[in-house]
């Protein structure tokens, strides 16, 4: 069964005075099972940002419908909306959004204590995914003390940390160099072979090459999909880099 | 580029920052306002009759100086909230190709935008409330006033001329800001500072131990001399200052550390967030709350303690000087008093006393003996009844043996009046009464009028007593006073003329001489001095509570402005608007009433100092004191809640997104 099921989804913008109207996104099908690892790729102005802020339930869908899990996240009412958030999402963004007034501890347990989890609790369930993306030794530190590397880190470990079904990343190799993206990517890769659901905005194809699928945005439609089957990460780059060479080319027709 | 170009961006630059602006420009009008006031009383001739005018100007002379400084002082801090939140637009300019003199002469157009609105504004709110200044201040002093709005120009021109001067400064002192950074140092100078505080232990420490030493000196410290007493009082007050400003900078991110450290306390959703972010920014704006703090301290000490000095003042001095003049002639012959010698002295005192064609107004005039034994809790001031009768204008009858009396203070219990021997039943006790004279106050002993019919035998009988003069003292008088009509220096002048050629004058019909007094040689312009201090006291309350609320507002958004992002984060990873106003709550509670009730201990133990510097003022009216400092402290906390209000909602509004910013 897919975890994540979005169907029709449209998204039109208009402006203060309702003169002229955008539509962000079309016509958008698409579903993500259990343990997938998804990038979507797209340019700048394809969507990918209004599309993950509908899927974070941070905007409502003009109309379409978004399934969770089998719910419909248009049903939640707004005052639910922050938990269910909390509950089931994890989000990883490009710009960290670490908190600069917590330690990197603090910062990973505030969805936590959001929840209202007990201490003990909240440092039990830590200390196995410091250990695993290798921040243990960081997590007394403030977010300004550390690198970008080590910061986007602290960023997944708080989005890991409240176990949700479907992490949500919005180009986190953005504002990193290409040694900590490769490192982030390799994170992703393992943590989504242990079982976490992963969906990725990106237009880095190197982030795309490391997921198992990469679906393309275009005009406010998915475009076009790519499996990668048996392919090795770099087989994958190759066959992105042609899809994207031939999106671009196709914009240049049109 | 022409002159009307930087005029529109100046004018376009404050409209759009107006949040910043307009209570900036709303605080230089109260300034101006405030000081055109002071300047315009000291200027205007309606005090100038009054007792003590000169010691009212000077004083409201030295509080315009005052006002003027921190004027000067506070604008500076304001201004540096609006350069901050400035620096990244400059910034801009600078890098699409505006060098430092065009930024420059923007900026100079926007102070000079500033500066006329505050001018005119502040000149015209000045103006409109000068004449209720001025009656307020009459009514302090309890003189006479009309209801006629006058302007002194030569107030307009002196606020003028301060104010612009003030405005220079600050021009000169943001172009030096500009110069001296560069343009990418100013699009970054928003997001300077960003480190968490340390927490300093010794620091906090410091800070706790200078306030425990200030307070431990106020109250215990009772040095001898009132000059000692001011020293000490001085001293007290700076360490109080200094102490408030390390606990609120250091003490408090150790409070919040300590607190850190409890885990079960942190970790709650709605004491997580606030801990963590006052810990982080305490450091920066401890000195901020800590300014509140000693302002909100200021007024509360600055209000009771000239209300206490002005009303206590007040009180004493009208018993003591019911008329301008007091003049007693003292004999120890009860014959003196006799009808035809008292009536031709009379005659020759009250035609001596024509000045400058004015003859005495309000005259009160009457005999009177003092009796005075050393083993009695009571002094006594007999006054015969026809003396009484024609100046209170009262019909009262009385049968030897009766009295009416009237008592300063002290209640008299007893249903007789005794002394040596002779007895007066009490049939009844007047409220009011002119007293002829000054009552001495001494802490074991009372004074008390008793007004008999039989007063020429009583005096003889006494005169006659062999205790006369050993353990009975007792002199007759004659006691006239009067008003004169005149300005305060021409009544000193005819009280000091007069005052040496009746005393010689008495002694020739039989007087040993004459104790006399004048209202404005004993103490009008004390009076007058207590009476500007207090209007220059509330004055000065009104600016700094506005000094106040404005820091709160600019705190309270340049903090809001500062936490979007983090709110907008949170709100992402799952915090609800419900949690948001919790956090908020619990953040402004702690951060907000710290100061307030920082400021009322300050007040408890500032209590036994101001009351032992109020007794060199030969003053302690201790219920007095308290009542005024309870309804000040009242009437600040209601205004903080008020303003407490207002300013979370702002900060609410701009944490939650709830005014969306376009996107």
């Amino acid at each position: 069964m897919s975890l994540l099921e979005v169907s029709g989804l449209k998204k039109v913008y208009s402006t203060r005075f309702g003169g002229s109207k955008v539509e962000a996104l079309r016509d958008i099908h698409f579903d993500v099972r259990e343990g997938e690892y998804v990038a979507i790729m797209g340019e700048s102005g394809s969507g990918k940002t209004t599309l993950l802020n509908i899927l974070a339930a941070l905007d409502r869908p003009t109309s379409g419908r978004v399934l969770l899990d089998g719910k419909d996240l248009s049903k939640i009412k707004d005052s639910a909306m922050a938990s269910y958030r909390r509950n089931n999402l994890g989000f990883v963004f490009q710009d960290f959004n670490l908190l600069d007034t917590f330690t990197l501890a603090d910062n990973i347990y505030l969805p936590l204590v959001l929840a209202r989890c007990s201490y003990k609790e909240m440092r039990d369930r830590l200390a196995p995914i410091a250990t695993a993306l290798g921040i243990e030794k960081l997590l007394k530190k403030y977010p300004y003390e550390v690198s970008g590397g080590e910061k986007q880190r602290a960023a997944v470990a708080r989005a890991l940390i409240t176990d949700p079904k479907l992490i949500l990343a919005d180009e986190p190799t953005g504002a990193l160099d290409s040694r900590s993206s490769d490192e982030l990517l390799r994170l992703f890769s393992e943590i989504n072979r242990m079982g976490q659901t992963i969906l990725m905005v990106t237009h880095s194809i190197n982030a795309a090459s490391t997921a198992g699928r990469v679906l393309f945005i275009k005009d406010g439609v998915v475009f076009h999909q790519l499996y990668r089957g048996g392919a090795s990460n770099e087989q994958f780059y190759q066959k992105i880099s042609n899809t994207m060479v031939m999106l671009t080319a196709g914009r240049d027709k049109g | 580029m022409t002159v009307g170009f930087y005029s529109k961006l100046a004018a376009d630059g404050i409209r759009k920052n107006k949040r910043i602006y307009f209570p900036y420009i709303l605080m230089c009008i109260i300034l101006v306002a405030m000081y055109y006031i002071i300047t315009f009383l000291q200027l205007t001739d309606t005090i100038s009759d009054i007792i003590g005018v000169k010691t009212i100007r000077f004083t409201l002379n030295l509080g315009g100086w005052v006002l003027a400084v921190f004027s000067c002082v506070f604008l500076f801090y304001a201004n540096s909230f609006l350069l901050r939140s400035r620096k990244k637009e400059f910034g801009l300019y600078n890098i699409f190709g505006m060098d430092k003199e065009n930024i420059g002469k923007v900026l100079q157009r926007e102070t000079g935008i500033v500066a006329l609105i505050s001018l005119c504004a502040g000149l015209v709110l000045g103006i409109a409330c000068s004449k209720f200044a001025e009656l307020g201040l009459v009514k302090i002093i309890g003189a006479e006033s009309n209801y006629m709005l006058t302007i002194k120009p030569q107030a307009i021109f002196m606020t003028i001329a301060i104010y612009t001067a003030v405005f220079i400064l600050q021009l000169l002192n943001t172009q030096r800001q500009i110069h001296t950074s560069s343009a990418i140092a100013l699009l970054r100078s928003e997001n300077a500072g960003e480190k968490p505080p340390r927490a300093n232990a010794t620091l906090g420490l410091t800070g706790v131990a200078l306030l425990a030493v200030a307070y431990f000196i106020a109250v215990t410290a009772y040095p001898s001399s009132s000059r000692a007493l001011l020293a000490v009082a001085f001293i007290a007050v700076l360490l109080v200052i200094l102490g408030t400003y390390i606990i609120m900078v250091a003490g408090s991110v150790l409070l919040c550390r300590i607190l850190q450290r409890n885990k079960s306390y942190y970790y709650k959703p709605s004491h997580f967030v606030s801990i963590s972010s006052m810990a982080f920014r305490m450091n920066r704006n401890g000195a901020g709350l800590a300014s509140i703090c000693i302002l909100i301290t200021m007024v509360l000490v600055m209000i009771s303690s000239t209300a206490c000095l002005l009303y206590g003042t007040k009180f004493d001095f009208y018993v003591d000087y019911p008329r301008e003049i007091t003049l007693n002639f003292v004999s120890s012959d009860p014959d003196v008093l006799d009808e035809e010698n008292l009536s031709e002295f009379k005659k020759v005192v009250l035609t001596s006393l024509v000045y400058q064609d004015t003859a005495p107004k309000n005259v009160y005039d009457a005999r009177l003996a003092e009796a005075v034994t050393p083993s009695m809790k009571w002094d006594f001031y007999f006054i015969p009844l026809e003396d009484y009768n024609s100046q209170a204008k009262k019909q009262e009858t009385l049968n030897p043996g009766e009295a009416i009396i009237f008592t300063f203070g002290n209640d008299f219990k007893e249903s007789t009046v005794h002394l040596k021997g002779m007895e007066w039943n009490v049939v009844g006790e007047v409220d009011e009464f002119i007293y002829a004279g000054r009552v001495n106050m001494v802490v074991d002993k009372s004074t008390i009028a008793v007004i008999i019919s039989d007063f020429d035998t009583m005096i003889h009988t006494i005169a006659a007593m062999p205790e006369f003069g050993d353990t009975l003292f007792a002199t007759f008088n004659w006691a006239c006073n009067f008003d004169t009509g005149l300005s305060a220096d021409e009544q000193l002048k005819f009280y000091n003329n007069i005052r040496i050629s009746l005393d010689e004058l008495s002694q020739k019909y039989g007087f040993m001489g004459l104790n006399s007094d004048s209202r404005e040689n004993a103490g009008g312009g004390e009076f007058g001095m207590y009476g500007g201090i207090f209007f220059l006291g509330i004055v000065l309350s009104i600016v700094f509570v506005s000094a106040a609320v404005l820091i709160i507002y600019y705190k309270q958004l340049t903090e809001g402005f500062e936490d979007q992002p983090r709110f907008e984060t949170m709100q992402k990873i799952g915090m609800t608007k419900h949690e948001i106003r919790k956090t908020v709550n619990s953040q402004m509670l702690t951060v907000f009433f710290f100061p307030l009730l920082l400021a009322l201990v300050h007040l408890v133990f500032a209590f036994p100092m101001i009351q032992r510097l109020l007794l060199v003022f030969k003053l302690s009216n201790e219920p007095l004191f308290v009542r005024v400092a309870v309804m000040v402290g009242a009437l600040v906390a209601v205004l903080y809640a008020v303003v407490y209000r207002v300013t979370s909602n702002t900060y609410y509004k701009l944490v939650s997104g709830t005014k969306k910013k376009k996107e």
